[in-house]
């Protein structure tokens, strides 16, 4: 089997009238997947937490070096040289480094779940990596408008390599729902199924209005799926017997 | 389908998927030819299931949980991989030749606008000495009149080992500089071409002026040469990057963009471990009176050579179009 690599969209898609947002890629059989682009404002945040690490890193390396003259007595002179060196590592080092050794996260990237990927939402290979991060020097200047222009929030690097920053979208638990009231659009079922996961975090008096709301709602849609339920004392137990298998 | 029904039919198919991609991300050499090809399949129902979970289910759990398999099956499987070298040794022997190859028309550009610059610094000072001051400062032009070189002071003062890390970082900076300053349409790299360039000739000037012009020469022969190599050929990559971004071709230009970043990474990546053994150079070796100025020319000629020899490598057969 030949997996065909998922594409961003080009000027032949445009020419044969798709018309789907800069952040929809084309995966397998052209189904359209869109990707969770991170803006300005999380990458900028990211960006802040990262040089507060390599902050700290610093400082570190410089107490490293202080510590190895105090008590090895290497000579001054080793010591500078292990700053000089270590610093220009640092600089240039940490942010392609810790995105090669992770796969596209740097540590301020991690802590708000970004991470970086190709223009197909596949993962960046080192030599995307590296470049995005090399140009980093100039981007610190330009990046801000740049990003605030793009569709993608792309920066220099990120052009250079053809890599975004996307959010890592977090698991989400599926109801087990054994049926829907007959004649629910998506709209409502989104909505029930968001009561029922999140009732435990309402206070009760206002999970049991909005329970009776929801009841109130099936009965006018649906007055057969309610059926043998009682929904008096106990309308969120009633909206679980109702949307829950039997035996689950 | 209502929606209950999408669920039960294809939770198992969606469970299947991400413990499958799971094991896969943690043990990619693992997965196998089989593993691969049903994690393909999976991948290929997952997208489909997207797509009608989106038409059908908006906003859904559902369709929000599909369309994160969807994306992280999308990450792991498109993997990047056109840019694998199978080893340093090959970096060398294939990638790096071929790509400053590709890269030859850039780089005569860079050579030519640097020996500009370069003539017009040197001529500038030859004919107004007293800007000397405004590009050495007035320490360094006191120096040449009593007969010494500022760079005597700087070796005098800071042992080898030290002045060696810092010139070879320093380089490096100045190299990873006029490289990325490329992506600014070129701007950068030329910034730093015409002005190394003229800095080279405005202080081959002055040092003329003061008669002291051999004595920089002793000074720079054994690394000078290479140093200038490097930032040259760097600044060329630059200058690629630049033209990828305003040059007008049949290609989608983000394509052109990120080819042209590569073969500007390649560039650099082959270029920067010889800043290393500069720096050892110039911090040892430049500065010693203890070798003649033949010893130091072989040795700029030799490490010159030898940097040629591998970016160009002339055993190397071009790769058929």
């Amino acid at each position: 089997m030949t997996i065909q690599n998922s594409r961003h969209l080009d000027e032949t898609d445009v020419a044969h009238g798709v018309t789907l947002s800069a952040e929809t890629i084309l995966g397998l059989d052209n189904v359209a997947l869109e990707l969770p682009i991170a803006g300005i404002g999380s990458r900028v945040l990211a960006g802040f937490i990262d040089y507060l690490i390599l902050l700290l890193l610093s400082i570190l390396l410089t107490a490293a070096a202080i510590f190895i003259l105090a008590y090895l007595h290497p000579g001054p002179f080793v010591s500078f040289a292990i700053i000089f060196a270590g610093l220009f590592l640092l600089d240039y080092g940490y942010f392609a480094g810790s995105e090669i050794i992770s796969g596209g996260r740097t540590l301020g990237k991690a802590a708000l779940g970004l991470h970086v990927a190709t223009r197909s939402g596949g993962k960046p290979g080192a030599s995307a990596l590296l470049v995005r991060n090399l140009v980093r020097a100039i981007d610190i200047i330009i990046a801000l408008p740049l990003m605030a222009f793009d569709p993608l929030s792309r920066r220099l690097g990120d052009q250079l390599a053809g890599t975004l920053v996307l959010h890592r979208a977090t698991k989400q638990a599926i109801p087990t729902l054994r049926r829907m009231p007959t004649g629910w659009g998506a709209r409502h079922i989104a909505v029930l199924e968001s009561f029922l996961f999140r009732f435990g975090e309402l206070e009760p008096s206002r999970a049991d209005a909005l329970a009776y709301q929801l009841i109130s709602l099936i009965e006018r849609d649906d007055p057969a799926f309610l059926e043998g339920i009682k929904t008096g004392t106990d309308p969120i137990g009633a909206l679980l017997k109702a949307t829950r298998p039997r035996n689950g | 389908m209502d929606y209950a029904r999408f669920i039960k039919n294809r939770r198992g198919i969606w469970e299947d998927f991400e413990s499958r991609l799971e094991s896969a991300r943690r043990q990619p050499k693992r997965i196998g030819y089989d593993g691969l090809e049903r994690l393909a399949l999976l991948y290929r129902q997952i997208l489909h299931d997207h797509a009608l979970a989106v038409f059908r289910f908006p906003a859904t759990s559902a369709a929000t949980e599909i369309r994160r398999l969807a994306l992280e099956g999308t990450h792991w499987l498109n993997w990047d991989m056109r840019d694998r070298v199978a080893s340093p040794s090959q970096f060398f022997i294939k990638t790096f030749p071929r790509t400053f190859r590709r890269n030859l028309p850039c780089l005569a550009m860079a050579v030519f606008l640097f020996l500009v610059a370069a003539l017009f610094g040197s001529l500038l000072t030859i004919s107004q000495p007293g800007l000397g001051t405004a590009f050495l400062g007035d320490s360094a032009i006191q120096g040449l009149r009593e007969g010494h070189l500022w760079t005597e002071s700087l070796v005098s003062t800071i042992p080898p080992s030290v002045s060696s890390s810092m010139i070879a970082t320093n380089n490096m900076s100045v190299a990873i500089t006029g490289w990325a300053g490329g992506a600014l349409g070129g701007l950068g790299s030329l910034y730093i071409l015409l002005l190394n360039g003229f800095m080279l000739g405005a202080v081959f000037g002055i040092t003329n002026y003061y008669s002291m012009a051999d004595s920089l020469f002793d000074f720079v022969i054994a690394h000078g040469l290479l140093e200038i190599t490097l930032i040259l050929v760097t600044a060329a990559a630059g200058l690629g990057m630049g033209r990828a971004f305003v040059e007008a071709s049949d290609r989608p230009r983000s394509d052109a963009i990120r080819d042209a970043g590569r073969d500007a990474l390649v560039i650099l990546l082959g270029c920067l471990p010889w800043f290393i053994l500069l720096g050892i150079v110039e911090g040892f070796i430049s500065p010693s009176p203890l070798l003649t100025r033949p010893l130091k020319s072989a040795l700029g000629l030799s490490l010159e050579t030898i940097f040629l020899m591998i970016a160009w490598n002339p055993f190397l057969r071009e790769e058929a179009p």
